[in-house]
């Protein structure tokens, strides 16, 4: 065959192969080009909200804004969580400059042993998305939405959904534009997040000045009329225990200190809800727990 | 702007699609591939563009001094020298240096903290520098030994410096290769074309299918997140580090020529399968070939090369080696990985005259290159020495062979297995002109160039910088 009928043909032979492939092969448990529009919408857009979930990894997978807000309210809500985020003054501020103001607002604190850790406090995942240059984040936002059609397909899914033995520990994320991602692990196992938290707090255990930082945010918020609420996003006892004895990071003290300062403490049973690694709430009981915390926060909506 | 990304799609598209208007008088040719050149550039920080064009200037002004004052030539080369290797000092060196002298002060007992006198400006590091700086001394050089004439064109000459192809990580480009291709109109064919999208596309599958999907098993070892140990696990992330960084700068310059070859201009090869060497010498005739044969032809022959006697070439050979390693970074571990590499060199000069081990099957020989090659590869990839050695612990201590992180790392198992694959291939490939002949007639190369695209759609790894632009 002739090159210039090559350079004619083979783009063409090439979409039609990936056409047929679209159709017989899985869809990807993980579209990246939507996952990353998600964190660049959830760290660069101005939009602000009347209730708005804050923390780490167990509140962007744990809170869904979607039952935060009850239907006959004309309000909205959002998660603005990253992975292993810390209570330093910077995300405090890109909390702050997201809140409605001028209406009822709620903020919902998940409070971790390890969010006020010099590591944590650091917001390595924040800044990924943060610090991005201008160019890639326009890039994201505004041609993600033609790219999401081509995500990236996995060797592993494909093997899993076509043969009888599987070879993947299927972790499923589904990533949503309110800030929640939906997750679960296959197969469940309360006690894999155990061995990581273990290591995390090795040389790296709660900062008294962050916390008294904290304090003087929530204060700050509270004589605004903005109600913060904190709770301990639930696990497992075991990841609680671990978290007790390594973190230097007390409870009791830190909830007096919090209440003075104005915040509203909320506590939640851990027999409610699951955790499929130890650390993380199931999509299922992610569901569950917003709901509980919706009627806990109604009162200081209406 | 990075060859695997949306921007430079749009940026190549348009520049092909203006390029015919422009190519066929010379200084709107060049004018237009300067232009081009420095936007490419410029897109990561216009205020790299300075550089390139102070040290484009000193050498085009040098290159015709030299040439117009015979007597001062030796100044202007030194001018050149100056301000090349000057600029890769500061810019790549400064911190390297400073943190030598103060440890060296410190031992003997003086205090001093030269790091935190550093300006600012010198701690950012320009894409691609170690790559133009190169590529323009070489200009001045070959002007100085009177084997290229100067060009009295500066668009001619920018259009050499800054082409945009291969302006930041390679090929290094030789003046008298390129000018005399940029002097004349350039006219390329239908199998000129297909041939640069073949090397575009394959370049592209090396970076983006092999590389990006090796990437994260790699950073994670390297970083303590792996969640592994033991010496089955460190050798297969070292044979994985080892196809990362091959697949990485293979398929940059791949592309790099496939561009030039669809603008009309040929690049040489860059790489040509190194792990399928059967010694150290021979690797470092496939390895990166524009920069070994640039330290060969400005270092190590113009110090004296096999000229005089074995032990001064073992010398020279060393002193070259070790350049190399220190081109590739400012930090000990660069310096050590060209140690061992001048180490095995020098060992081979001296095994391979024994009779009974040319004897050895080739093939043993190529994987003893091989794990000699990983072996390096350990220094070049840790942040550190202790990191280094730590690793190089756990490849030769032999205590674990836990194999759970082949499962957890399936994926990454399958496009190493693919690239490992692909080289076999090539190996079994090779000297049998009746494979070669049937490839040719079967047309397999559109077949495989359409997999191959869609391989780069469907199965790309995360988007990641090409690791050698950090060089």
């Amino acid at each position: 065959m002739r090159a210039k009928y090559k350079i004619i043909f083979f783009l063409p032979i090439a979409i039609l192969i990936v056409v047929v492939l679209k159709f017989v092969l899985p869809t990807p448990n993980l579209n990246d080009l939507f996952r990353d529009y998600c964190w660049i919408k959830k760290t660069h857009s101005t939009e602000q909200f009347n209730v708005l979930a804050v923390g780490d990894s167990r509140i962007y997978k744990g809170v869904n804004p979607m039952f935060l807000v009850g239907d006959d309210l004309v309000m909205n809500s959002v998660n603005l969580g990253y992975s292993s985020a810390g209570y330093s003054d910077e995300y405090l501020s890109f909390v702050s400059g997201r809140i409605k103001e001028d209406d009822k607002s709620v903020v919902l604190c998940g409070i971790t042993p390890y969010s006020f850790t010099p590591e944590a406090l650091k917001n390595e995942h924040y800044h990924s998305f943060f610090d991005k240059d201008k160019k890639e984040v326009y890039k994201i936002l505004f041609l993600s939405s033609y790219l999401e059609h081509f995500p990236r397909y996995s060797p592993a899914e494909i093997w899993d959904y076509f043969s009888e033995i599987p070879v993947t520990q299927l972790y499923f994320q589904d990533y949503k534009e309110n800030g929640w991602v939906e997750s679960y692990q296959i197969p469940f196992d309360s006690t894999s997040g155990l061995k990581a938290y273990r290591k995390n707090f090795v040389d790296n255990t709660c900062d008294t000045k962050a916390v008294g930082n904290f304090y003087d945010w929530v204060k700050e918020m509270s004589s605004n009329d903005i109600t913060i609420v904190g709770f301990r996003p639930p696990t497992t006892l075991a990841m609680e225990q671990l978290e007790d004895s390594l973190s230097g990071f007390n409870y009791s003290s830190f909830i007096e200190g919090f209440e003075q300062n104005g915040g509203v403490w909320l506590k939640f049973s851990l027999n409610d809800y699951s955790s499929y690694d130890g650390s993380h709430l199931h999509y299922k009981s992610a569901n569950k727990f917003t709901k509980n915390l919706a009627q806990e926060i109604e009162k200081y909506l209406n | 702007m990075v060859f695997n990304s949306l921007e430079f799609l749009l940026f190549g598209l348009l520049f092909f699609l203006l390029w015919p208007l422009f190519k066929k008088k010379d200084n709107p040719r060049w004018l237009y591939l300067v232009t081009a050149s420095f936007l490419f550039y410029g897109w990561w920080d216009w205020r790299f563009l300075f550089l390139i064009i102070g040290s484009g200037l000193i050498d085009y002004f040098s290159g015709l001094w030299i040439d117009k004052l015979p007597k001062y030539r030796k100044h202007f080369l030194a001018l050149s020298l100056m301000g090349n290797l000057g600029s890769l000092s500061i810019f790549k060196y400064s911190t390297f240096f400073a943190t030598t002298l103060d440890s060296l002060f410190w031992k003997l007992g003086v205090q001093t903290n030269l790091v935190a006198n550093i300006p600012e400006f010198a701690l950012i590091l320009p894409v691609g520098i170690s790559f133009y700086t190169f590529q323009s001394l070489s200009y001045s050089i070959d002007v100085y030994r009177g084997r290229l004439n100067p060009t009295n064109n500066i668009l001619h000459f920018f259009s050499y410096l800054s082409m945009f192809p291969q302006l930041v990580a390679g090929p290094i480009v030789r003046a008298k290769d390129l000018l005399k291709q940029l002097a004349i109109v350039p006219t390329v064919n239908s199998i000129q074309v297909w041939n640069g999208i073949k090397l575009i596309v394959y370049g592209l599958f090396q970076k983006v299918v092999i590389a990006d999907n090796l990437s994260s098993f790699i950073d994670a070892a390297f970083s303590g997140n792996g969640h592994y140990n033991g010496t089955l696990y460190w050798w297969v992330i070292m044979v994985a580090f080892a196809f990362q960084i091959y697949c990485d700068f293979s398929g940059y310059s791949l592309i790099a020529r496939g561009l030039a070859k669809t603008m009309g201009y040929h690049f040489k090869m860059n790489f040509n399968h190194p792990y399928l060497s059967s010694s150290f010498k021979e690797f470092w005739g496939r390895w990166h070939i524009s920069l070994s044969t640039w330290f060969r032809d400005y270092v190590y022959i113009p110090l004296g090369g096999g000229r005089k006697g074995i032990y001064k070439g073992l010398l020279f050979l060393w002193i070259t080696m070790l350049l190399s390693g220190l081109w590739h970074g400012a930090n000990i571990t660069f310096l050590v990985w060209g140690a061992l590499h001048a180490l095995f060199l020098t060992l081979e000069r001296f095994y391979l005259k024994i009779t009974l081990i040319k004897k050895v099957p080739k093939g043993v020989w190529i994987f003893v290159t091989f794990v000699q090659a990983c072996i390096a590869w350990v220094f070049f990839r840790a942040d550190s020495m202790a990191q280094s050695i730590a690793v190089l612990e756990s490849m030769f201590n032999f205590q674990s062979t836990d194999i759970n992180f082949l499962i957890t790392y399936f994926d990454t198992m399958i496009f190493l297995g693919l690239a490992i694959v692909i080289e076999m291939t090539i190996l079994l490939k090779r000297n049998k002109i009746n494979v070669q002949l049937f490839y040719k007639r079967s047309n397999l190369d559109l077949l495989f160039i359409a997999i191959a695209i869609v391989a780069i759609v469907m199965f790309r790894g995360e988007g990641k910088q090409f690791i050698y632009f950090q060089f």
